[in-house]
């Protein structure tokens, strides 16, 4: 089974996410992780615009509940309405994950009520980061905000976006934090990513995932099909580590 | 399938493969033909030394690769560079890589250089840009050349065909429509969930080839770009190889892109 463990969707309309599905088909995807970062992508979400992201969420896993799996959008500037969210679509609902962004740092003690509801649910949390040579956005998270999460709560499974853009380091900075793992999703589909991170994490650390729709289902997986690992190693990123994470 | 954009060469920032890996991908994925020019010629001062050992390393393999010279037109005698590549190396066209080199497209100096590709009928590659900005861990940051540049480019020289390579998505139409009829781009880093399905009613599928920017990107993720795309046979045909063939083998500037 193919999982793709990083996707966004725009909006709840059907037309949308008949057509992610049928990108998702030509990649031979079975089931696609999927949050919203509101429908503006705002930097710093209104109260309104997280329910909305989840509503939207939990109106597309309802809609294809077998096609994807939920993650709500969580901010520690509306904390509330966050951990309301959670116990609604997570602790009531078919959604399995909790998404960050660049509302705030990944390490932010505000952010602790959400770690410790998501540890009580079994839900991993996705959490968005990079290390940018052009500079981060105000409060965007490096693997290392992602680490000292990890660190405090060692119970929590926290699942770092992106490798931080920056693989070649952040194999090593999330080497010993056991309850981190990686997606591969997001940037250019340069060569040699995920043999680089398997000399340091093991292959059932690395989920695979697109950044879809803002980049391309097919083309983000061959960063793991092209990859020069054994078969097993292959099954795994591609969606039995990430399957085993959210029971799905 | 014909790859208009591949490259030989070290890379500063990170291992990159080389012609053993090019030649068994080709193998793999279904690629006869390559056009390859130097990574090397990128990064040194005189490009001339990258092209020269690349017309080494492709010497053996011209059935199937077809270099072209990478030219700094802001260098002393580049002409002498280019003639040299273009007949004793039997190069078919020019890669010209304006932002690493520090050049503007519509330097009147680049005329000579296009006078000289028109009347040898070769293709000239314009290379948007080879890195991830956000991934340039140096002091100095190398960003992409504006599309607008290479459209206005093109048009100063409609006898010769131009080819945008790197292009992101959004961007081809950012060098201004209707694109001129010589200017073409290559797919390698045109990316999103539905790119070409974009890309082919808006531009047309006669102005897009496959490029997999080897070795910097691995060379499967165009090939299934295109694999996977919902366009019709015809059109992955021309995206694919017939467009490159056109343009490498019969280099008629006047013909159909």
């Amino acid at each position: 089974m193919i999982i793709d463990a990083h996707v966004h969707i725009l909006n709840a309309e059907s037309a949308h996410l008949q057509r992610v599905l049928a990108a998702a088909d030509r990649a031979s995807i079975d089931k696609l992780c999927i949050s919203s970062l509101s429908r503006t992508w705002s930097e710093f979400p209104t109260a309104a615009q997280i329910e909305e992201a989840a509503q939207d969420v939990l109106d597309a896993s309802t809609a294809y509940p077998d096609r994807f799996v939920g993650g709500v959008y969580a901010s520690a500037d509306h904390l509330d309405v966050s951990l309301d969210m959670i116990e609604r679509c997570i602790a009531n609902g078919p959604c399995r994950f909790v998404k960050l962004w660049v509302s705030q740092y990944a390490d932010d003690p505000r952010l602790d009520p959400v770690y410790e509801r998501a540890i009580a649910l079994d839900a991993p949390v996705l959490a968005h980061s990079w290390i940018k040579a052009t500079g981060n956005m105000t409060r965007e998270s490096t693997c290392h905000n992602v680490v000292n999460a990890a660190r405090r709560h060692p119970a929590l499974k926290i699942w770092l976006a992106h490798f931080s853009g920056r693989w070649e380091e952040a194999a090593r900075v999330v080497r010993d934090a056991p309850n981190v793992c990686m997606d591969l999703s997001g940037g250019e589909p340069e060569d040699g990513i995920v043999e680089c991170l398997l000399r340091h994490v093991g292959a059932d650390r690395l989920f695979f995932g697109s950044d879809a729709p803002g980049r391309s289902f097919a083309v983000q997986m061959t960063k793991v099909t092209s990859a020069d690992i054994g078969e097993a190693e292959r099954r795994m990123i591609l969606g039995e580590n990430v399957r085993r994470w959210l029971h799905v | 399938m014909f790859d208009i954009n591949a490259k030989l060469g070290p890379w500063p920032y990170r291992p990159v493969k080389g012609l053993d890996e090019l030649l068994k991908g080709m193998d793999r994925y279904g690629i006869n033909r390559a056009v390859v020019s130097s990574l090397s010629a990128v990064h040194f001062l005189n490009p001339q030394d990258g092209n020269e050992a690349l017309a080494e390393l492709a010497a053996p393999h011209r059935d199937r690769l077809v270099p072209f010279a990478v030219i700094r037109p802001n260098f002393a005698l580049f002409e002498e560079d280019l003639v040299r590549c273009l007949d004793d190396y039997e190069m078919k066209g020019v890669v010209l890589y304006p932002n690493y080199h520090e050049f503007s497209l519509l330097d009147p100096a680049l005329g000579p250089l296009m006078l000289e590709a028109q009347r040898r009928r070769a293709p000239v590659c314009v290379q948007t840009g080879l890195e991830d900005v956000r991934r340039q861990f140096r002091p100095y940051k190398t960003p992409d050349l504006e599309p607008r540049e290479i459209g206005e480019f093109a048009r100063a020289y409609p006898d010769t065909i131009v080819i945008a390579m790197g292009l992101k998505f959004g961007q081809p139409e950012l060098m201004g429509e209707p694109l001129p009829r010589n200017l073409c781009f290559d797919a390698s880093n045109y990316e999103s969930m539905e790119a070409l399905e974009t890309a082919v009613p808006r531009f047309g599928a006669d102005r897009i080839l496959f490029g997999t920017n080897f070795p910097l990107f691995n060379q499967l993720a165009n090939v299934d770009k295109l694999r996977t795309a919902a366009i019709s046979a015809d059109d992955r045909l021309s995206i694919a190889h017939e467009n490159a063939a056109r343009i490498v083998d019969t280099r008629d500037p006047k013909s159909k892109i």
